[in-house]
């Protein structure tokens, strides 16, 4: 393995966190209201085949490069247009993330300070640990993994004594329709936005296989979410589908005595550590595509335009809090022919192809022989 | 937050960033990258300009709501 390879662990915790990463704080509240539990699993089981697709499309040709097995599989140019499309669906959720991130800082630690200045200090280290290469990325995720993990346990721990089991009921009583939406919901965010982890895994070690780690990660981070959101459920009830922050807003009524309160600084470090890999994956694989559609070799060089880019898009992603809302409620509507649709169409198209050129192939093969009989 | 005063955070950290990168692919000799870096770097300078003279630039999210509204009700 070089010294430059990212570990199965590492690409683990990588994953684990980009998929934790806002909806932590956000807490995944879906139309399902006390059955968002439900849409998650729901969202989790739907999400296998998903893995499976994107782990087969890094199968298709050696080399387990993302964007260079879409180009082989769908030729150059209907190829070039897959890529630049999922660029620009990490560009805009990468905006969108960043914009969310800083907002959250702005609204709940740091009223004064504008919310470009917060965008421009993650975006700056973000950039910077980049250009550095992505195992240096995927190396402080196996850190901040253990972090995040007992920051979660901590808080649900804690939380546990305002907590009111009557909370998660009625038991699945919500009109199919809510259900279903909160599916649709919970499975393009975060789930489907997996795309975008694996461009990561043509940096791993070839040693290690695709689809375990790949799905390894996503189970772990569906743990993570599912108790991070029955807590907040149990927590504050209703309430969870109205705040924005509900993470936040369910760890800020714990207290035990007159000393330890302010708890919800653990939520405040979860986003930071979690927001940080999000958008640090996501500029990667915005790199990447772009990368691989202009034909370049390396994505380092590109890292600060795209980079500046993005921190452009923040202000222009919406012109208030309520539009951020309805952004983040309807993009996984939008975002799923990207997440679904595209993946999939790829690895039909390369597995058919893939097929064509074995049958070929021994045909090929025999000419030789018979000539030789000859 | 004035769009004057975004743009005095936003200006600084461009410009230093603007300047490194196209420096560091100069030293390295890798000009092809110009093709990609230069006008990214254009794109960025236009929208901040606009930005900064308050010129109405729709935001991504409305134009999302115009383009897909009949997808998505």
């Amino acid at each position: 393995m070089n010294r430059t390879d990212i570990s199965a662990k590492q690409m683990e915790a990588t994953v684990v966190l980009f998929l934790v990463g806002s909806s932590l704080v956000t807490g995944g509240s879906t139309r399902a209201k006390q059955d968002t539990w439900f849409c998650i699993v729901a969202a989790m089981i739907l999400v296998i085949p998903m893995v499976w697709v994107h782990s087969e499309i890094l199968n298709l040709y050696p080399g387990r490069n993302y964007f260079e097995n879409i180009i082989c599989a769908a030729g150059r140019p209907a190829g070039t247009v897959i890529c630049v499309l999922i660029t620009l669906y990490a560009l805009v959720l990468g905006a969108v993330v960043l914009r969310n991130f800083s907002e959250f800082i702005h609204l709940v630690n740091m009223v004064e300070t504008p919310i470009i200045m917060i965008a421009v200090s993650v975006m700056v280290v973000v950039i910077y640990t980049l250009s550095n290469g992505l195992y240096v990325l995927a190396r402080i995720s196996k850190l901040m993994l253990l972090l995040l993990v007992v920051s979660v346990t901590v808080t649900i721990v804690l939380a546990y004594q305002n907590m009111d089991a009557s909370h998660l009921k009625p038991v699945l009583q919500s009109r199919p329709a809510d259900l279903l939406r909160g599916i649709v919901s919970s499975f393009s965010t975060p789930y489907c936005e997996i795309i975008l982890c694996a461009p990561m895994f043509g940096a791993m070690s070839r040693n290690a296989k695709i689809f375990p780690t790949f799905l390894k990660g996503v189970f772990f981070a569906f743990l993570i979410l599912l108790a991070a959101n029955i807590r907040n459920t149990l927590v504050l009830g209703y309430l969870d589908t109205t705040v924005n922050y509900s993470s936040y807003e369910a760890v800020s009524v714990i207290q035990i005595g007159e000393f330890f309160t302010r708890v919800e600084v653990l939520i405040g470090i979860t986003l930071l550590l979690a927001g940080f890999v999000k958008s640090g994956v996501i500029l990667f694989s915005t790199c990447e595509g772009l990368r691989k559609a202009a034909g370049y070799r390396d994505y380092e060089p590109i890292v600060v335009p795209v980079g500046v880019l993005t921190l452009t898009a923040v202000p222009l992603i919406s012109s208030n809090v309520s539009e951020l809302s309805w952004m983040i409620e309807h993009l996984p509507f939008y975002a799923l022919p990207v997440q679904v649709l595209l993946p999939v169409l790829v690895l039909v198209i390369g597995k058919g192809k893939k097929k064509l050129k074995q049958r070929k192939a021994p045909r090929q093969g025999q000419i030789p022989k018979k000539t030789k009989s000859a | 937050m004035t769009d004057l005063e975004y743009f005095m955070i936003f200006s600084p950290t461009f410009l230093i960033l603007a300047w490194l990168n196209l420096r560091k692919t100069y030293q390295l000799r890798q000009f092809q990258y110009y093709m990609v870096q230069i006008p990214i770097f254009v794109i960025v300078l236009v929208f901040n300009f606009l930005i900064v003279f308050e010129v109405p630039v729709p935001s991504i999210s409305s134009l999302l709501l115009k383009l897909l509204s009949h997808f998505v009700k």
